[in-house]
C-alpha cells in the first residue's frame, strides 16, 4: 500500500476549523470597533485604527486557539490513526497559516477603513496612518504582527499540552513558563507592558536593536517548537 | 445462545437435527439451497464454530453439498437417507422407552397397541 | 483486508500500579476476537496500547510484524471505538462522518448510510443532544464504515437498547462475511455476544488467563446432570466449577474435557451431559483467580 503523506491534510483541516473560529472572532471585533467609533464620536475623541486596535485581541485569540489544540484535536486525530508526528507538523503548518490569516484580515479591514475615511471623517487615530502608505513601514509592522500571533499560538499550545499531559497542578507551572515566554516575546517585539511583567527581563523593549529583536524572537520560537514537540512526541492519549 | 436450543446435548447436534427436520418434513427439498452458516449464526445466535461443526457433519454424510462461492444445497436422496436413519433410530429412541414405561405402569401389549390406534385415529 | 496483532511481553504501569502484567498474545487476522474481563481487568488499557494511544512500559505491540507506535502505515489500519464524551460536540452526523471519510482509505459511504438508517440516527441534530445509546450507535457506524483492517469496539454498546445491540451484532456478522477484517470486541455482556466470537481472550487483574478458539474453550467445560449420588461419583477427581441441587437431582459444571470413556459411562448411567456457557466458564475462571 502506497503511503500518502498525511500532515498536509491535517494542516488543512486544522486550519479550516480554526479559521472558522477566526471569522467569528473578527465579526465580533469589527462590531466592537464600529461601536467604539460611535462612542468616541460623541466624546469628540479618537480610537486607534483597526490594525492597532486588534493587535492585543488577536494575540489573545491565538493564545486560546493554541491552548485548545491539545483538548479539542489531539485525541480526535490520533483516533483516526494519525501519528503524533503528522499531527505536530500539521499543527505547526496550520498555525503559520492561521497567523498569516489573522494578520491579513486586520490589514484588509484597516485598508478599508482608510478608504472610507477618504470620504467621511472617521474619528480614527491616524498616527500610524502611513502604515499602508509606504511599503517600508507596513511590511515590518505586519511582520511583527504575524510573528507575535504565531508565538502566542505556540505559547498557548505549550500551556494546553502541559495541562493535558501533567494535570492541573504541574500544568500550573506551565502557566508560569508561558508568562515568562510572553514577557520575553514582549521584550523582543516591543511591548513594554508585557516585558515589564517579570523583573529579570529588561523593562525597555528591544525594538531599537533589530538584531536582538529578530534573533531573540526566532530563538524563542525555536525553543517553543522544540519543547512542544518533545512533550507530544510520545504523549499518551486519554480515554474519557 | 438462543432458546431454540437446550443444554441437554451438544448444540452442534441440535443444529444438524434442525436442518434434518426441515429436509424430512419437506421444508427444504432436494436441490434447494440450505441456509448459510452466517444466516444460522445470526438467526439462532449460536457460534460460527458450532454451526460449522453441525453443517460439516451433514456435508460429510452427503446430506448437503457445497457449491463453491454459492452456498450449501440439499443433495439428491437426502430425504430418503435421513428417513432411513431415523427409522433405525426409532426403535432406540421411542419404542424401547415406550415399552419400558408401559411395563412400569403395568400396561399390556394389547393395551399399548390399542392406545396407539386411538392416538393415530384422533390425529387423522 | 485484515491484519494480525502480536503482543510481546507487555507490561503497563501507572506509577506503581501495574495495569498489565507480562502479557503475550497473538490475534489471528480475519477473525472476531472477544476480549472479556471483569471491570478494571485491564481491557481498555490493553486496547489503548494496541491502538497506539499509549506506549507499553515494557514489551512490544506489533501489527503484521511491525511495531505500531507512531507507525503511520499501521496506525492508519486501526480503528479504536470507545465510549466518548460528546457533551461538547455541536457538530451533526454528516460532519462527523466526513472526518472518517477523509482519513480512512477503506471508508464506505453507502455502507455508512445504510447503518445510519438501521440505527435510525437523525442527521440534523447536534450530537450532544443525542441519547447515550444514539451516541454509541454513531460510534458503531464510524467503526464499521471505516472498514479498517483492525477494528476495536471497546464496550461500544454502552447505553444501546436491546434492539440496537442486535443490529450491531447482525451488522458485524454480515460485514465480516463480505469484507473480512480483524475485529476485537471487548465486553462483559458475555452471554449476549459469545456467539460472535471466533476466538476468546480472557484477562483478569492485568494478566492473560486464556487466549483460545471458541470451539476449544467450549469443549473445556461440561455440565453433568442426574441423580445426586451418581453425579457425585462421576465427577470425583474432576475440577468442579459449580454445583446446583434440586431435590435428588444435581447439576455439576466441570472444567476440562470429558474423554470418550467418560461420555460413554455417563450415558450408561443415564446422566445428561451438556455444554457450559462461556459466561459461566468466565465467571468461574475469574473468581478462582481472586
Amino acid at each position: 500500500m502506497k503511503q500518502v503523506k498525511l500532515y498536509p491534510k491535517v494542516a488543512f483541516d486544522l486550519f479550516y476549523e480554526q479559521f472558522k473560529w477566526a471569522i467569528w472572532f473578527f465579526a465580533f471585533l469589527i462590531a466592537a470597533h464600529i461601536i467604539g467609533i460611535f462612542i468616541v464620536v460623541r466624546n469628540d475623541a479618537s480610537i486607534p485604527q483597526f490594525f492597532v486596535f486588534s493587535s492585543q485581541s488577536v494575540a489573545i485569540f491565538m493564545l486560546i486557539c493554541g491552548i485548545m489544540l491539545a483538548y479539542a484535536f489531539m485525541a480526535y486525530y490520533v483516533q483516526q490513526g494519525i501519528t503524533r508526528k503528522d499531527l505536530y507538523l500539521g499543527t505547526i503548518l496550520s498555525a503559520l497559516a492561521l497567523a498569516l490569516a489573522v494578520t491579513l484580515i486586520p490589514l484588509a479591514v484597516n485598508g478599508l477603513e482608510h478608504l472610507i475615511s477618504g470620504f467621511a471623517a472617521l474619528p480614527i487615530d491616524s498616527e500610524a496612518a502611513t502604515l499602508l502608505g509606504t511599503a517600508s513601514e507596513w511590511f515590518p509592522a505586519a511582520g511583527i504582527f504575524f510573528t507575535n500571533a504565531f508565538t502566542y499560538y505556540l505559547i498557548g499550545m505549550l500551556i494546553g499540552i502541559g495541562y493535558y499531559r501533567f494535570g492541573w497542578i504541574i500544568g500550573f507551572a506551565f502557566v508560569g513558563i508561558a508568562i515568562a515566554a510572553l514577557s520575553l516575546n514582549g521584550y523582543f517585539l516591543g511591548d513594554s507592558g508585557l516585558s515589564a511583567a517579570i523583573p529579570w527581563i529588561p523593562h525597555d523593549p528591544a525594538d531599537a536593536s533589530p538584531f536582538l529583536s529578530i534573533g531573540g524572537s526566532l530563538l524563542l520560537i525555536a525553543a517553543l517548537l522544540a519543547s512542544t514537540r518533545v512533550l507530544t512526541k510520545r504523549i499518551s492519549i486519554k480515554i474519557q | 445462545m438462543s432458546n431454540a436450543f437446550d443444554s441437554s446435548k451438544p448444540i452442534f447436534l441440535q443444529v444438524r437435527e434442525l436442518i434434518e427436520d426441515q429436509i424430512v418434513n419437506d421444508q427444504l427439498k432436494e436441490g434447494d439451497q440450505a441456509p448459510s452458516t452466517n444466516q444460522l449464526v445470526s438467526f439462532y445466535k449460536i457460534n460460527h464454530a458450532t454451526v460449522s461443526k453441525g453443517i460439516n457433519q451433514l456435508v460429510e454424510e452427503g446430506i448437503l453439498y457445497k457449491k463453491r462461492g454459492i452456498g450449501m444445497f440439499v443433495a439428491e436422496g437426502a430425504k430418503q437417507t435421513l428417513v432411513g436413519q431415523r427409522k433405525e433410530a426409532f426403535v432406540d429412541n421411542y419404542v424401547r422407552s415406550l415399552v419400558q414405561e408401559a411395563e412400569k405402569l403395568g400396561i399390556t401389549q394389547d393395551e399399548i397397541i390399542e392406545l396407539i390406534k386411538n392416538t393415530k385415529g384422533s390425529e387423522e | 483486508m485484515a491484519a494480525k496483532v502480536e503482543m510481546k511481553n507487555i507490561t503497563l504501569k501507572f506509577g506503581k500500579f501495574e495495569a498489565l502484567k507480562d502479557i503475550s498474545l497473538t490475534l489471528e487476522s480475519g477473525k472476531i476476537h472477544g476480549l472479556i474481563g471483569r471491570n478494571g481487568a485491564g481491557k481498555t488499557s490493553l486496547l489503548s496500547l494496541l491502538a497506539a494511544f499509549r506506549e507499553p512500559t515494557q514489551g512490544q505491540v506489533e501489527i503484521d510484524g511491525e511495531p505500531v507506535f507512531e507507525n503511520s502505515e499501521k496506525m492508519q489500519q486501526i480503528s479504536f471505538i470507545f465510549e466518548k464524551n460528546y457533551a461538547d460536540e455541536y457538530e451533526k452526523v454528516p460532519a462527523m462522518l466526513e472526518f472518517s471519510e477523509r482519513y480512512r482509505p477503506n471508508y464506505d459511504k453507502d455502507y455508512a448510510n445504510h447503518l445510519l438508517k438501521r440505527f435510525k440516527l437523525p442527521l440534523d441534530k447536534p450530537i450532544h443532544k443525542f441519547s447515550k445509546g444514539m451516541q454509541s450507535a454513531l460510534n458503531v457506524v464510524i467503526g464499521l464504515a471505516s472498514r479498517t483492517p483492525i477494528t476495536i469496539f471497546d464496550e461500544a454498546y454502552l447505553g444501546m437498547d436491546a434492539p440496537a445491540r442486535e443490529i450491531f451484532y447482525q451488522e458485524i456478522l454480515a460485514d465480516q462475511a463480505e469484507h473480512p477484517r480483524t475485529f476485537i470486541l471487548s465486553t462483559h455482556l458475555v452471554s449476549e455476544m459469545d456467539y460472535l466470537f471466533d476466538n476468546v481472550v480472557i484477562i483478569d487483574q492485568g494478566r492473560l488467563l486464556l487466549n483460545e478458539e471458541y470451539e476449544t474453550i467450549s469443549a473445556q467445560g461440561a455440565s453433568i446432570t442426574g441423580a445426586a449420588d451418581q453425579v457425585d461419583a462421576f465427577v470425583s477427581g474432576m475440577k468442579v466449577l459449580n454445583e446446583q441441587k434440586l431435590g435428588g437431582t444435581k447439576s455439576v459444571m466441570v472444567y476440562g474435557t470429558l474423554t470418550e470413556q467418560n461420555q460413554l459411562t455417563a450415558r450408561e448411567q443415564g446422566l445428561e451431559i451438556g455444554p457450559v456457557p462461556l459466561q459461566d466458564l468466565f465467571i468461574h475462571l475469574t473468581e478462582e483467580a481472586h
